[in-house]
Parts: C-alpha cells; structure tokens; sequence
C-alpha cells in the first residue's frame, strides 16, 4: 500500500469535496437566515465559524496537495496539524448549530470520514518520509 | 324409558346438521356448469308431476355424475350471466365521473379559508373561555380570561414549538432533505427568585386572616357582571346575606365528603356514593333547602346599590317517562320520590345570569337492596337562544377520539343543479346522524346491534375490530319460493349493518363523503372508496340462489360477511402554517372481506350469521404539494448557487496550485 498516493487521491476529491461543501453551507446559511429565527450573536458566530473554516481548510488542502507532490514533510505535518481544527468545526456545523437540517448532517457526514481518512493516510504518510534513507 | 333413550341419542347424533354451512366461494370450471343450468332449470320449467321430473334426471348421462358424488357439499356455481358483465364496466366508469362532477361542482367559502381558532370547537357556537372564536358575541371579551397579545408567549425556537415558515419546515411536519433536523437553540434564562435575607421573619406563623383579606380583595369583583370561574353568589332576602352556591364534590373520595363552588360558566359533574337511601334524601333535602332560601345573584353584589335582586330557582321533578312538572315554591322541600340525579341548570348571556333551574329526575329502585345508590349532580350553563350546530370534530383537523364525520351526496333536482353535500345542505336536517355508526354486541348476548348515537360513532384514530351474529328467519325450502329474493333481502340486512346507516347496497356507498377535516368544509370531502381485493378494477358478482330439490337445501352464494374500513391520516400544516400538526384524512377506503357460499337445509327455523367489521387508522408520509413547490423551489436555487461558487472556487485552487 502506497501512503502517499492514497493520500494524494483523498486530498484531491477532497478539494472538489469541500468545494462544494462550502457552496452549499453558504446558500443554506443565507437561506436559514431569511426564513428562521436566530438569537442574539448566533448568526455572526455561525457564520465567522463557517469562514473560518472555508480558510482553514483551503490552506490545509493546498499544503496537504502540496507536501504530496513534493514530498516535503513539513508541508504535510502542517496539513495533518490543521486537519483537527477544520474536522471540529465540520462536527460543530453537523451536530451543534442552531439549526440542523437534515442535508447538512448527510453532507457533514461525508466531510467527517473524508477527513478522518485523510487524517490517518497523512500520518502514515508522515512515518515514511521521516523514515531515513537507506541505499542498496 | 327405554324407547325414548334411541331417540335421544339420534337427536343428538343429527344436531350438526342443523346449523349453517358457510363456505368460501370460487369460481367454478366451466364443464361443472352445464350440470348446475340443468338442476336449477328442472324445477322452474317443469310443471309436471314429480315421477316426469324423476325420469327426466335419470335419464340424463349427468345426472349419474350428481348423485354418484354425495359428498360435495356445495352445488356447482351458475355461470355468471351476461347482463352482469356488461354492467361491471359501466359502474367501473361511473365512478371517476361522479367524483370529478362531485368535486368541480362544490364551491369553495373562501371566509374559513385563513380562520383558524384552536379553541373553537362547535361550529356556529360560542365556545366557553375561547377568545378566539368568531362565534361569541363581544361582551365575552370581558367575561372570557383573555391575555393581550402582547402577553402572550412567545413561541421559543426549540425544536417542539418551531412552526413552518416556507421553505423550511421540521421534519416532523414535512420530510425533506431541507427539513430542520434538530434545534440547538437554549431555552429561555429565568431569573432566579429574589432570596429573602431578613431573618426577622423566619420561622414564624403565617397572617391566616392577612391570607383571607388579600384573599378576599382578589376575588371582589371589578364590573357589573361575573367572569369566568369566578363564584356565583347567593342572597338571602330575609337576613340580607350573602353566600357562595356550593355542592358536594367527589375528590379522592366517592363519598362527596368536601364541597366545591359552582364557578361561572364551568360546569360540574359529580357522582357521588350514598350509604343508604335516609344519606341520599338528607343531601337531596340539604340542596333543596339552600334553593328555597337562597336566591342566586344574576351579577356580583355591588355594595352601593341598596337593592338586589335575586333569581329564584326553580325546582322540577322529571319523571322516568321524561314527564316534568315543576313544583310551587314553597313546596319545592317536599318529595314524595327518590332522586338520583340533580341538574342544575344555569341560563346565561355570558355575563350574567338569566334563568336558574333545579332538575331532579326520578331513581330506578334496584332490585337488590345492596347495590349501593349514586347520586349525580350537573351543572350546566346555557346560553339564551341557543341553537343546534353541525356536528365538529376539531377546530380545523380531527382531534384524537372525535368521531369522524360523514355525509352523503343530495339527489339532484335537475341537471342544472349542483351536487350537493347534505352535510352543507341549506335544507337538510339538523338532527341528520353525520357519524359512522358501527354494530356492536347486544349486552349479555352476541347479536348484533346498531345504535344511531354519536357516543357509538367511529373516533378518529381508535382502531377497533367487532364480531357479532346476525340472528336471520330461516328460508321456505319449496320449490315455489322465491329464493332469489330472500338471498337479496339477507345480503341486503347484512349490509344495513355493515355499511354506512342509510346504505343497504353496495352502489349507495358511492354516495357517502367523509370529511377531510375536523371542521368540515365544502371542498373537502373525500369519496368513500369500495375496494374489492378479488377483483380490483370490477364490483363484485351478484348474490345467486341455487335451490337443490333433492337434498331439499337452498345455497345462497357471492354472500359477504365481513368489510373492513381503511382510514389513511396524515399530519399536515395548515393556514400558512399558523395551524400546525393538523391530523387530517387523505383516503377513505371500504374493503370487502371473502364472498361465502351459505346452505340452508329443512331443519333450521333461525340462522346465526358471523359479522366481522374493522376499522383501521393508517398513518401516511406525503408532502403538502403547495409546501413540496416551496421546497423544490429552495433547492434548486441552492443548487444553483453551490455550482456557481463551486466553479469560483476551483479556479481559485488551479490558480494557487
């Protein structure tokens, strides 16, 4: 089994994944927003975290693509470090926002197990770059 | 002694063959056919005595095969006739037409379009303490416990209070893939009491007669007019007091022994437990005597007018026979009878009161001494004027247990009439049974009976299953009877008691409509449904009498003992939303049990059929199509709007790759 190649296979569906992912968040932030009612600050909280999570995650794809590709092992631990943060805002988005529709847990869903197999393809991936070089 | 031994013993032996046989009907081959015609013609084209009829069968190659085979227990089935066949595809397409002619020709009353009230139960009645109610006159305003609506509480967005707003509904209401699946919203944050940090006031007695001033200063009344649960008073003219009307209130205890006051416009029902008769004329005599010297405040008693003026009640004595004749005051403490039931009944114009009348109805002596005596009391408030409403099983959908409410398509008059539901008739009834009444059990019995009693009618979501007999004179086994028409006449009683009241052949069932909602309107009907499992798409064979002279039996075939009533409900959000999870009808359904084949034989004078009737309530999942559009709509413009930035953001990654 090669690591790093189904690490780079996760990461590039991922970076469609999360495409869209995003787009739907946003078109159903703002449609919660018009047709539900949200308490004080709720709305602002949700939709910082929402950004917040757009950014996280575009940096980690774009190192974890990256680290892939080049082999460089900083870029990859960097992506495994920021996989944690992005993971707990896709469980908050999933279990704990005001409002849950049932698309969102569906879609998060699928967003937590894609991370959470790149989380440990990128580990292994990291043990064999750290590995050191031998020649025959 | 002896002698009479064997001929016990050969009753006994032959008692099997005086019941019923009942079997299950099919569809007989075609070859057994010519040999049915046969003996069923025999008898009724032959006049001649019976050696020609004799020598006619023997002489017949099949009539060997029928009297070599004694053992089957049913003659072969007459081949249906051609009439019937031609006739099956026109009542197939009778029945879409009359639907659609039903449903083009009801108009729509666009005033209950967007009226909704959750308390307002009765139609064209004034519903007790319902603020809401378009049908109370406006002085209820001040009588009723109204809140403003800036009081009212506001709904809280958790999950159980969260209403439909378009395109997002709970998924409880309306499944979706854009449902609210689950609320995180906290509730509300009450504020903690304020602690007492006096000590100066602990551990001491509490003010009793403090307790009973304040007490007091509460319940004195504001306007001139009672409001609602607050105390009737009483007055006594001669000591000029006052006092509350109180009656004996049955609280842990069948024994009545505390007392509760009769608020305005509440009304009471108490049933309480009597040692012996001396127990239960003593609380007769105790009421009686508190009428006659009291009188009953038609308002609260205003300290500044110097005059008051009491009602006074009058008492009436209503025999078993329902005869009533009121006594003359005075000698209202006088009774000759034993009373069990007290009713008190309280006319009113919501704010005071106009009229007040004691009932007292006559006890049926038990038999046995022990049995113990119950002594009943009621209180009823009665509005002037009061008049008979349609029946309503809920402010807009059906309330759980209300009985589901029927009607039946009006004759036309001419073509140019519309189709009408009697129900919405200007001119029908208004004490026409809109209920779905089924048999039931004789007491210490198992005959069947139909009451026409809103209390025996169909409740919305109790499904239930009854078996009972039919007790039926058996036939005249002659070749000369009609057997035709007792066979008709039997499956005619049999659905008298199966369907519908009113509905003594399966055509009349497409006239009965039950009623979408609890609140029935014009446009919302739904056609009673006759299923047939045997045969989905034609109506099921006619009723056929076959006569056979020579075991001297009638069978009487295509007989139906059994139906079963399919009602599919579904929870719905009505009015835009602002009458939410409203239990409503979307199918009515009549499914016809198994044809049976019944034989009769000489020695039965009375038959015991077996009904069977069911009714079951199934739940269905369906979107509101106005809500489905709303939802649809939603989706695609998100969908829409995810590919667009889908595309923005892919060219930003290959960019920054």
């Amino acid at each position: 089994m090669n690591a790093s190649l189904i690490y780079e296979i996760l990461m590039y569906l991922n970076s469609f994944y999360f495409g869209m992912y995003a787009a739907f968040e946003v078109g159903v932030g703002v449609l919660k927003a018009i047709n539900l009612n949200y308490g004080e600050n709720a709305l602002s909280r949700e939709a910082s975290i929402l950004l917040s999570l757009c950014i996280i995650e575009t940096v980690r794809i774009v190192f974890g693509r990256k680290s892939s590709l080049s082999d460089r092992g900083w870029q990859a631990t960097a992506s495994v470090i920021l996989t944690l943060p992005s993971l707990a805002i896709v469980i908050y988005l999933c279990c704990f926002q005001t409002f849950v529709l049932k698309l969102e847990i569906i879609l998060s869903a699928l967003m937590i197990t894609l991370q959470g197999a790149e989380l440990v393809y990128a580990s292994i991936f990291i043990c064999t770059m750290c590995r050191p070089v031998t020649y025959t | 002694m002896k002698e009479v031994l064997p001929l016990v013993v050969l009753c006994l032996a032959t008692y099997h063959t005086h019941s019923i046989k009942i079997g299950i009907s099919h569809n007989y081959n075609a070859t057994i056919s010519p040999t049915a015609s046969t003996t069923t013609e025999a008898p009724a084209t032959t006049g001649a005595p019976s050696s020609e009829t004799v020598s006619s069968i023997s002489t017949l190659p099949e009539a060997e095969v029928t009297t070599t085979t004694p053992a089957i227990t049913f003659p072969p089935r007459v081949q249906q006739k051609p009439k019937v066949a031609v006739a099956s595809p026109t009542m197939s397409t009778a029945l879409p037409l009359n639907s659609t002619e039903v449903n083009s020709t009801l108009s729509v009353s666009g005033d209950n379009t967007f009226y909704y009230c959750s308390c307002d139960l009765q139609a064209g009645r004034c519903d007790l303490n319902c603020c809401c109610d378009n049908d109370c006159p406006l002085e209820t305003r001040q009588v009723f416990n109204c809140l403003p609506n800036s009081l009212l509480p506001q709904l809280e967005s958790r999950l159980e209070d969260f209403q439909y707003t378009h395109g997002l509904p709970t998924c409880q209401i309306n499944d979706g893939w854009l449902c609210v699946f689950r609320s995180n919203t906290k509730a509300t944050k009450t504020q903690p009491p304020d602690m007492n940090i006096d000590t100066s006031q602990y551990r001491k007695w509490k003010d009793n007669l403090e307790y009973q001033e304040s007490d007091y200063a509460q319940s004195r009344p504001s306007a001139g007019h009672y409001k609602f649960g607050q105390t009737l008073q009483l007055w006594q003219p001669e000591t000029k007091q006052l006092a509350t009307l109180e009656l004996p209130a049955a609280y842990e205890s069948p024994n009545c022994q505390l007392k509760q006051s009769v608020w305005h416009l509440q009304p009471i029902r108490h049933v309480c437990r009597m040692k012996d008769s001396a127990q239960l004329q003593e609380s007769i005599w105790s009421l009686l005597n508190q009428t006659s010297n009291y009188e009953i405040l038609s308002k609260p008693r205003d300290l500044e007018e110097p005059e008051v003026n009491g009602l006074i009640v009058q008492v009436c004595l209503r025999g078993a026979n329902k005869s009533m004749r009121c006594l003359e005051r005075g000698n209202d403490t006088q009774l000759d009878v034993i009373v069990d039931h007290v009713e008190l009944q309280l006319i009113h114009n919501f704010t005071n009161i106009l009229e007040a009348k004691l009932f007292l109805e006559e006890a049926k002596l038990a038999e046995d001494d022990n049995e113990p005596l119950w002594l009943r009391y009621n209180v009823e408030f009665v509005t002037l004027n009061e008049s008979l409403t349609k029946p309503t099983s809920g402010p807009l959908g059906y309330l759980s247990g209300a009985p589901v409410i029927l009607s039946r398509m009006l004759p036309q008059n001419s073509s140019e009439d519309k189709q009408l539901i009697s129900y919405h008739s200007l001119n029908q009834n208004i004490k026409e049974f809109h209920w779905l009444s089924l048999p039931s059990r004789k007491p210490r019995g198992s005959s069947c009976q139909r009451a026409l009693d809103h209390k025996e009618a169909l409740r919305f979501g109790i499904d239930l299953l009854t078996r009972c007999e039919l007790r039926h004179a058996a036939p005249l086994l002659q070749a000369h009877a009609n057997h035709t028409e007792y066979c008709q006449g039997l499956q005619a009683q049999i659905w008298s008691l199966l369907l519908p009241h009113n509905c003594t052949q399966l055509e009349d069932v497409t006239k009965v409509f039950v009623s979408h909602l609890g609140r029935p309107q014009p446009d919302k009907w739904l056609p009673m449904e006759v299923r047939y499992p045997e045969n989905v798409h034609e109506m099921p064979p006619p009723v056929q009498a076959v006569y056979d002279e020579m075991r001297q039996s009638l069978s009487c075939r295509n007989i139906f003992l059994s139906v079963g009533y399919e009602f599919h409900v579904a929870h719905l959000a009505m009015v835009e939303g602002r009458a939410p999870h409203q239990r409503v009808l979307q199918h009515a359904r009549l499914v016809l049990g198994q044809r049976h084949d019944l034989e009769f034989d000489t020695s039965e004078i009375e038959v015991a059929l077996p009904l069977s009737i069911s009714a079951m309530f199934y739940r269905m999942q369906t979107k509101a199509l106005s809500n489905g559009a709303a939802v649809g709509i939603a989706g695609h413009l998100v969908l829409v709007e995810m590919i667009y930035l889908g595309i923005i953001y892919l060219g930003s990654m290959q960019l920054c790759l």
